[in-house]
């Protein structure tokens, strides 16, 4: 490495820098500081402290909303974090194994819908979920299920689930190949030291390769995390910025959008929006703090 | 502990063979090592016994039990890695209690086993720590601890000095022919420095291209190699070899003659050889000697006239490079104070007890008195 | 070196089975639109997992969305934007991992953290504030603001990543490029970029997906009729045709080709990129 800063230097971190502080980081502290000001019925705009979280949190209407949009994005966290990545992780144990034939190929079409647009996704799952097509009830036929099928997406008491599942099965690729570039990481004399010691293969897994990937594991975790309190896509794809039915699949994302747009009855706030944006960078930052203070650091002990 | 019987093994990759027809047998708490460059399959054979491949025909038996189709744990082995292989995520003293978890053992009896071998291998002191916090020579005693504590019938070693710096493979070697001792333990052991081998091993086994060329101790793999591949791979530095042909047949012994026409006698058993036929003469580098001043050779020695190309100083002795005036070159050990310098031309001598004569096939002729070749410069 | 499954694994069956079932879940909804876009209206209903015949093979819905100029204004949209975000993200991230990586300078270390911030950190979050700027700088409704912004968004991770591989560059290169006089621009475009160009190739790929497939700021910044992307104009479309099976499966067909063909090509370096990034 050379000493000292010159002007090359400047010139080579600026256009990065510029770009980035002016359309990222500066961005979300100036929404900090919008979620300081409320905007009154002529649009102006003046600092009110703390108002808006007042008001987001005591306000019976804005509460509700608020506390509805969290408890969805927490339900949406949970189902990806038993779905997802358990799935990524069979997937990824199943392919890192030796002599698989077409490991390769397993791989590469696994992570086929990760590419897709969430907009071709909400639409696929969609259409093929609709009560009006049949596929999803004929498909059900098949195993006798038939009975079982509802048009899950349209329920208030399923709607949600349905979302993150689909959601999930977008998504799965990532673990799966993170988990797996760990796997194929643990050296093959470790794992033939246990089968010589007269370890099962349960026992392999659960006690010599589980370990060594649970920093992975922890990774996936905040990333599916910060992913899933981020997500907006997928819900406004299939149900609007409306979230219905009956605000049932509202996460904070879509109640940013709306708050910040506005929409039908609500009126378009800025200021407000900005306040849920802070709120939800607040949650974001909460997880990946204790990720790093928590989780990480206890996890050193785990890598190779 | 138990003796092992391997016969008419082979084993294939995919086309390609990597053991072909071996036999072996090796006594109850005998140290073999089994030798050979790159490819030879000696580490197939290593693995094959420990059951992580296995073999495409023949027996394997340890002590009384065929064990070919048998996984690993139920052959009562152990085995060392190259690399240690220890788990990372386990301090050293689940390292060594893993094996014994598996197979049941109580608490105690696995803290009395894990103490026990951690003191004799002077690691009881680090038996909280995790293996990247150790240094290669500790990280390989707990390898060996790790198989001492399964009180195997059978120790397995894969290079386990070859990851160690020369000072400490040095000291790593004693310390294992002292294991070896004090458990009076049935041991495999996997090496390509033939050192190691001629210095640990009971019994040496040579591999090359998937047959064994020859089985025995080290002397005898030193003094009566059965072809030219054992005889050039034993002995540092390598066995000169020059070209010769057979002028007379002259019991005891045979009469040849190299291409510059300097002819000599080599006291080997001649059966089977035919006048005229082309053999290689060896010649080991400390057998030989540079004749100073006024010696004269002896009537059936060997006496080439040879110039110094390169002298290498090793102290005590030295190792001097040379080109006979045919063009054939040889190494010669010789007395370190000796006053010699490149470009001398000299008169090397050899004695006829000192010749090992290889037939076109490679095979060698017996030789007759193989004895303890005083090194030439001694007398 | 082969070895029998059985002595660290599950039975071959097990493995095969899992793999081959969750085949189907995975590729079988894609088959399907697939399947039914080239059929007509009536066969897609009464026999929605049937191959189209020769009966019922139909481009109707084809034409419709084909007939539409705008799919092609999208596609083009879609493609100048990533396109143009990629190639700054690129050229600014690696000059900036670049003195990042190799000059001690003051305030690196605190430089590395700011950068590091945006990986984890969403940029959507400080939409109302980007939204206000690209207006006073009259940039909504245009292409450009798109780029800004996903540069933006791509910089931090681009930068770590590339910073990693420029690292490992080995250092007697480097000094012997200077030794020899070459100034340090030099340095950065004829010897060290090209020595990274894996690297390089890894983080295009997956750094293209995202922005292709975003919905959110083409919604929010650039929404109108000239300057949406593909996934933008896809969600319209088929939230304006819901009723048009031929139509909805045949433009969801026409999406997730571009993303198929572009997979087939570029799957090795994805995968190990992704495999080789993950170490971190």
């Amino acid at each position: 490495m050379k000493q000292g800063f010159s002007w090359r230097v400047l010139v080579f971190i600026t256009p990065a820098l510029l770009i980035y502080a002016m359309f990222s980081a500066l961005p979300l502290l100036d929404t900090l500081r919008l979620g300081l000001y409320s905007t009154d019925d002529t649009g102006v705009r003046s600092f009110s402290g703390l108002a808006n979280y007042a008001t987001i949190l005591n306000d019976p209407q804005w509460s509700a909303s608020f506390w509805n949009a969290m408890l969805n994005n927490l339900k949406f966290f949970g189902i990806h974090m038993l779905a997802q990545n358990p799935m990524g992780l069979l997937l990824a144990a199943l392919l890192s194994l030796r002599n698989v034939r077409f490991a390769a190929f397993y791989r590469t079409a696994f992570f086929l819908p990760t590419l897709l647009s969430v907009v071709i996704v909400g639409f696929v799952w969609q259409l093929i979920l609709s009560p009006l097509w049949g596929v999803s009830e004929r498909l059900l036929g098949w195993i006798g299920l038939a009975d079982w099928f509802a048009p899950w997406l349209g329920l208030e008491s399923s709607a949600l689930i349905t979302l993150s599942l689909m959601s999930v099965w977008q998504y799965v690729g990532i673990p799966m190949m993170l988990i797996y570039a760990a796997m194929i990481a643990i050296p093959e004399d470790v794992i033939e030291a246990a089968v010589v010691e007269g370890a099962s293969p349960w026992r392999i897994f659960w006690q010599i390769r589980l370990p060594l990937i649970l920093p992975t594991l922890g990774l996936v975790t905040i990333l599916t995390f910060v992913a899933n309190f981020n997500a907006f896509d997928l819900i406004y794809t299939v149900k609007g910025g409306l979230a219905g039915p009956n605000y049932s699949t509202d996460i904070l994302g879509t109640l940013f959008y709306r708050t910040f747009f506005g929409y039908q009855s609500q009126v378009a706030s800025a200021t407000m929006g900005a306040a849920v944006a802070t709120l939800m960078f607040l949650v974001i930052l909460l997880g990946v703090a204790a990720y790093f203070l928590l989780v990480q650091r206890r996890l050193q002990r785990f890598a190779l | 502990m138990a003796k092992v019987s391997i016969q008419n093994v082979s084993k294939s990759f995919g086309s390609t063979p990597v053991l072909q027809d071996v036999s072996l047998e090796i006594e109850h708490g005998e140290l073999v090592v089994l030798v050979g460059p790159s490819g030879c399959g000696k580490s197939t054979l290593l693995r094959v016994l420990c059951g992580l491949e296995e073999i495409d025909s023949g027996t394997l038996r340890i002590g009384d039990d065929i064990v070919n189709g048998k996984p690993p744990a139920e052959r009562g082995i152990a085995m060392v890695f190259q690399s240690y292989a220890l788990y990372p995520h386990m301090t050293v003293y689940r390292n060594m209690a893993f094996g014994l978890k598996i197979h049941g053992a109580d608490k105690a009896e696995i803290e009395r086993r894990v103490m026990d071998a951690a003191k004799v291998l002077h690691i009881d002191h680090l038996l909280q720590r995790l293996p990247r916090e150790l240094s290669g020579g500790q990280r390989q005693r707990v390898a060996i601890g790790r198989a001492i504590v399964r009180e195997p019938r059978l120790f397995l070693f894969d290079e386990p000095l070859s990851n160690l710096d020369a000072a400490l493979r040095a000291k790593t070697r004693i310390e294992l022919a002292r294991l070896h001792r004090d458990l009076a333990a049935t041991m495999v052991y996997v090496t390509h420095d033939q050192i190691e081998a001629m210095t640990l091993g009971d019994k040496i086994v040579v591999l090359h291209e998937g047959r064994v060329q020859q089985a025995g101790t080290p002397l005898t793999l030193y003094q009566q190699p059965a072809n030219r591949f054992v005889a050039t791979f034993i002995g540092s530095p390598t066995i000169n070899l020059l070209l010769a042909r057979v002028i007379e047949l002259a019991e005891p012994g045979v009469r040849v003659q190299l291409g510059n026409g300097c002819k000599f006698l080599a006291t080997v058993d001649s059966t089977g050889l035919q006048v005229g036929e082309s053999i290689e003469i060896g010649l080991r580098p400390e057998h030989c000697e540079v004749l100073t001043g006024d010696r004269a050779p002896g009537v059936d020695d060997a006496a080439l006239d040879a110039e110094i190309t390169l002298v290498e100083h090793l102290g005590e002795s030295n190792l001097l490079y040379l080109k006979t005036d045919d063009g054939q070159e040889l190494v010669v050990r010789g007395d370190g104070n000796a006053a010699v310098r490149l470009g001398d031309s000299v008169i090397v001598r050899a004695a006829p007890e000192a010749m090992y004569l290889f037939r076109a096939d490679g095979s060698a002729c017996p030789r007759l008195r193989p004895g303890n070749m005083r090194s030439a410069h001694a007398s | 070196m082969a070895k029998p499954m059985h002595k660290a694994a599950p039975g071959r069956l097990f493995v095969h089975l899992s793999l081959l079932g969750y085949l189907v879940l995975a590729l079988a909804p894609i088959l399907l639109v697939f399947m039914n876009s080239f059929k007509e209206r009536s066969a897609i209903f009464d026999n929605p997992l049937a191959w189209p015949t020769p009966e019922s093979f139909s481009l109707v819905g084809y034409r419709k969305v084909l007939a539409r100029s705008d799919v092609w204004l999208y596609f083009g949209n879609s493609f100048v934007v990533t396109v143009a975000s990629l190639f700054f993200i690129l050229l600014f991230g690696a000059m900036a991992a670049w003195a990042l990586a190799e000059y001690r300078f003051k305030g690196n270390r605190w430089l590395k953290l700011f950068f590091a911030f945006g990986i984890m950190v969403p940029i959507r979050l400080g939409t109302v504030s980007i939204l206000q700027t690209m207006v006073s700088l009259g940039l909504v409704n245009t292409l450009t603001a798109l780029v800004l912004v996903y540069v933006a968004q791509g910089l931090p991770l681009a930068i770590m990543i590339l910073s990693e591989f420029m690292g490992q560059v080995p250092g007697e290169l480097k000094d012997a490029a200077r030794c020899d006089g070459i100034d340090e621009f030099r340095i950065f475009f004829q010897v060290v970029v090209p020595l990274i160009r894996p690297a390089i190739a890894t983080v295009a790929v997956f750094t293209m997906v995202p922005i292709w497939n975003d919905l959110w700021f083409p919604l929010i910044l650039a929404p109108s009729e000239k300057t949406q992307t593909i996934t933008l104009g896809i969600q319209q479309f088929v939230g304006q045709y819901a009723t048009d099976w031929n139509a909805v499966l045949a433009a969801l067909a026409l999406a997730i080709v571009p993303v198929v063909v572009l997979y087939a090509l570029f799957s090795r370096q994805l995968i190990r990129g992704i495999t080789a990034g993950a170490v971190k």
